[in-house]
Order: C-alpha cells, then sequence, then structure tokens
C-alpha cells in the first residue's frame, strides 16, 4: 500500500507555476492579511472564495490566505503553527503557516480528501470521500498508506490514545474503527442515516455522530464499539464540538438554522441558539463559547456558554463551511 | 418516498457506474449556491400570496403540470415539465410573517435539473409600495465525483439553476405586474 507522496511544491519557485496550473478561480496566492504577534483562536474555510481566515476569540478576522480551489476541511497541528486543509475537488491537502499566513506546500493525495486528523506524532489522516478509504500521510518524509472504510467516509477523528481512528461513512449509515498501527478496520459500528461528522467526548469514552438525514445525534460507547444512544437533534445535522471544560456537546442544524446543545453525560437537551442559514461546521473555543460557520449567510456566529442567544455574528468571505481551533 | 440507503445503494453505484440515476443521498463535496433578486412592482402580500401557493408554478416557464396539495410544512408536489420530466418536492419551514418558504427535492432528477441534494427558498420583502422577491438555492453538480461530465459539471448545475430562476421571476414579475 506504500507509495511516494507527491510533494508538488515547497515554499519555492514551483509553486507559482503549479498553483497557476491548479486552479483558474484562485485568487492571487500572496494576498495575505496578519497582525504580526497574534495568533488566531481558531480558523475557517471559505470554500466558494477559496481562503482560509483566521478569526481571535470574538470572531474578529486576523489573516486569510488564498488556496487553489474549494477548500473543505481544516486541521491545525498541536503547536498551532500550520494548517492543513482538504481540496476535495483537487485531491490535494494545501498547507499553510499560521504564523506568517504564508502558503506553503500541496499535498496530493488524490480522491476527494475532506475529513482531516492530525496525530500528535505527525501523521496527516485524510477521509477520501470517493475513495472509500482513509488515507494516511506521514509527514515527516512523506510515506503515505490507505485503507478501505465505508462509502464516502466524511470525517475522521482520532480515539484519545491515537490507537484508533473513527471514519464516519457517509453513504454506508456507519462508523468505522481503524487500528493505525496495522491500518485495518477492526470494527463497523452501525449509527444513523447519512452521518457527516463527529466528535470525541473529552474522557474519551464517547463518540457523538452527527446523522443529516435522519435527524439526530449517534452516542457510540467505544469501549464496546456500539451505538448506545440516538439524541433526536431535528432538520439536518451537519457538525458536532463538544466543550471540553463542560462536557457540553453542540450540534448544528443545517436545516433550521439552529445549534442544539446536549449534555454529554445525561444526553439531555441543554437548549437551542438561533445561528445563521446552512450552519454547518461548529467548534468549541475557549469560556464555552461555540463558533458556527454559516455557509449560506457567509457568516459565523459566536454562541454564548450561558444563553441561548448568539453573542456576535461575523461577516467572512463566500462559503464558509468548517473551522477549527488553534491550539493555544 | 424512500431513498436507497447502505449497502445496496452502495452495490448500486459499484454496478452501474455512470448512467445510473444517483441515489438522493450521495453527493460530491461542494455545495453550490444561487440567489437571484427581483423588484417587482406589486404589494408585498399580493406577492407573498403567489409565491407561497406550492401548487402554482404557472408563473415558471416550461412546467407542463403541477400535482399535489396544500402549503403548509410537509405539503408535496410533483412537477412535471414540457419534456416529460418530474421531481418531487416538500416543503420544509413556511414562515408567513417573515414571508419565507423552503423545500427542496425528495429525490434527484438529474435531467429535470442537472443537480443533487436541491432545496430552495423563495421570500419577500416590500419595498416602498413594490416588492423584492429572492430565490435562493442550495445543490451539488449532477455528478459526485470529480472529473464531472460536462453535461453534470459544477458549471451545468449553476448555469441551470440560475436559467430557472431567471427565467422564473422573470413570469413572476410579468404576471403580477399584469401585461408585459
Amino acid at each position: 500500500m506504500t507509495r511516494a507522496l507527491a510533494v508538488l511544491a515547497l515554499f519555492s519557485a514551483l509553486a507559482v507555476p503549479v498553483l497557476a496550473l491548479a486552479s483558474t478561480t484562485a485568487l492571487a496566492a500572496a494576498e495575505t492579511v496578519a497582525v504580526p504577534g497574534s495568533r488566531p483562536a481558531f480558523v475557517s474555510v471559505s470554500q466558494a472564495a477559496g481562503l482560509l481566515t483566521g478569526h481571535d476569540d470574538t470572531g474578529a478576522m486576523i489573516g486569510k490566505v488564498a488556496l487553489d480551489r474549494a477548500p473543505a476541511v481544516p486541521v491545525v497541528t498541536a503547536d498551532g503553527g500550520r494548517a492543513y486543509v482538504s481540496q476535495p475537488e483537487l485531491g490535494t491537502i494545501a498547507v499553510v503557516d499560521l504564523a506568517t499566513w504564508t502558503r506553503g506546500e500541496t499535498l496530493t493525495v488524490g480522491g476527494q480528501p475532506f475529513g482531516l486528523a492530525l496525530t500528535r506524532d505527525g501523521r496527516l489522516l485524510v477521509a477520501d470521500w470517493s475513495g472509500n478509504r482513509l488515507v494516511e500521510i506521514r509527514l515527516a518524509d512523506g510515506a503515505i498508506r490507505a485503507v478501505p472504510v465505508g462509502h464516502a467516509p466524511s470525517a475522521v477523528v482520532l480515539s484519545a490514545d491515537e490507537a484508533f481512528a473513527y471514519t464516519v461513512d457517509r453513504e454506508s449509515d456507519a462508523v468505522s474503527v481503524v487500528d493505525l498501527a496495522a491500518l485495518q478496520v477492526t470494527e463497523t459500528i452501525d449509527v444513523g442515516r447519512a452521518p457527516f461528522a463527529a466528535a470525541l467526548a473529552p474522557d474519551g469514552r464517547r463518540l457523538f455522530v452527527a446523522n443529516v438525514q435522519s435527524a439526530d445525534l449517534s452516542v457510540i460507547d467505544l469501549r464496546f464499539a456500539r451505538e448506545i444512544a440516538r439524541v433526536p437533534i431535528g432538520g439536518m445535522p451537519y457538525g458536532v464540538a463538544i466543550d471540553p471544560a463542560s462536557g457540553r456537546v453542540a450540534v448544528t442544524d443545517q436545516e433550521g438554522g439552529r445549534l442544539v446543545f446536549v449534555e454529554s453525560r445525561s444526553l439531555a437537551l441543554g437548549g437551542v441558539a438561533t445561528v445563521g442559514d446552512y450552519a454547518e461546521g461548529v467548534a468549541a473555543l475557549s469560556g464555552g463559547v461555540f463558533a458556527v460557520a454559516n455557509w449560506f449567510s457567509d457568516s459565523l456566529t459566536l454562541v454564548d456558554p450561558g444563553g441561548s442567544e448568539p453573542v456576535r455574528h461575523v461577516p467572512v468571505p463566500e462559503g464558509p463551511r468548517m473551522l477549527a481551533v488553534v491550539p493555544q | 418516498m424512500r431513498h436507497l440507503t447502505g449497502a445496496f445503494a452502495g452495490a448500486l453505484v459499484a454496478g452501474i457506474v455512470a448512467l445510473a440515476p444517483i441515489a438522493a443521498e450521495a453527493h460530491g463535496p461542494t455545495r453550490q449556491k444561487v440567489e437571484i433578486t427581483r423588484e417587482i412592482n406589486a404589494p408585498a402580500d399580493k406577492v407573498w400570496a403567489a409565491v407561497s401557493n406550492f401548487q402554482d408554478l404557472s408563473w415558471v416557464p416550461g412546467v407542463a403540470k403541477v400535482e399535489g396539495s396544500g402549503s403548509e410544512v410537509g405539503s408535496k408536489r410533483t412537477i412535471t415539465l414540457e419534456n416529460g420530466e418530474t421531481l418531487t418536492e416538500t416543503v420544509d419551514k413556511l414562515d408567513a410573517a417573515k414571508m419565507m418558504i423552503m423545500y427542496r427535492a425528495d429525490a434527484d432528477n438529474v435531467k429535470f435539473l442537472p443537480v443533487t441534494n436541491y432545496s430552495s427558498r423563495l421570500t419577500v420583502k416590500a419595498n416602498g409600495s413594490g416588492s423584492t422577491v429572492t430565490w435562493w438555492g442550495a445543490f451539488y453538480r449532477g455528478y459526485p465525483n470529480n472529473d464531472p461530465p460536462a453535461d453534470l459539471n459544477d458549471e451545468t448545475a449553476l448555469s441551470a439553476v440560475t436559467g430557472l430562476y431567471n427565467a422564473g421571476l422573470d413570469g413572476l414579475k410579468k404576471k403580477l405586474e399584469g401585461g408585459s
């Protein structure tokens, strides 16, 4: 399964012709805005605009960088220094230096790379939507391995000890458990219809899975590798994030433009906030605040932990989809 | 209407790659958006009455007939085009106070409209003595994987929905303003 990873460009003159070939819609790659010395609290991907943007904890934009075409999902390194962003239409991953807000190399994966996760020892896990596989890239040397999973994997989440990865297989209505040492699927866990996103509980014991078509949240007990509960959310659940301090689970309902809260232990509903149109990605910021990307509204909504009212709406470039917290 | 699910849909897609109709929930990773606005010289309540009547598409060119009943959340209509292709849509949300109706296709038919997972929304806002109507659409291209054929790519999807909304809103304007 091992094959060489094609690194198209390494901060070199090669980057210019490669980018020019890769896309006709890309903005000038040099277009960046950055406040020196400031680290974003989270990053957001604007798919139609082709941008990665950085935001402080009030949502204000403090940096941006142009990517190639239709970027989808970001993931950030544990030191907060770099972001990797999937570009499913191109079969590639774009790398961004978050300290300087400059564009780095492009990793070619093939297929339709979508959901991403990063291990602490520097392996990038990629859910290949149309390839029905999980791809592992060792970033130090580009070594690449892959394993078939279910149909149309849209997200990948690591176990607390990083021994396992869980892929959310949208068109199989299942989660695949992948043993990362052997790179083998060891279990397949049935969930609701059209699962799209997942988040790990702070104690690492439960995985919460947002099911778009069955309008609910699957709760998986990872010790037994089975679904133990299904929490009704309503509408079309597309994103899920968990506040590590309180354990509060937040689920976006894309159809209703809502953020629905669930208590992670009791699984009781804990309130609803109105956000923007076609809410998709959600991230847990510090202080229990959640940020939501509203794809149709071209905005982010920040929701306060205490109440159901949004604390702030922030306009962003066209088509925001997915968010990632930047470790501080 | 039930969707194909799970292993059966997977087997179908794997077995009949290019020509099979795509199951309703199979789509690619990149969603597209269209938003078209028209100013109509008619009061907002009159415009809202027209766009919120889910069973009347007399203002959209190319529609042969609409079958169904009701204009409430959950109401369905089956549209037949003059070319014989059909699409069934269901009302998802209706807010008379905000003059907003949102609906989605129950299943894809790329011969009706070359898109998948299509949803749409119409809003009316009063603008002086007239109205502003906005027709929004959200969808994926007809072919879910990369390297789509030309008749199922992003440009074709965007162009088809844009064309539909422009023609429909022109028809609505003509119907409500009276004459041509």
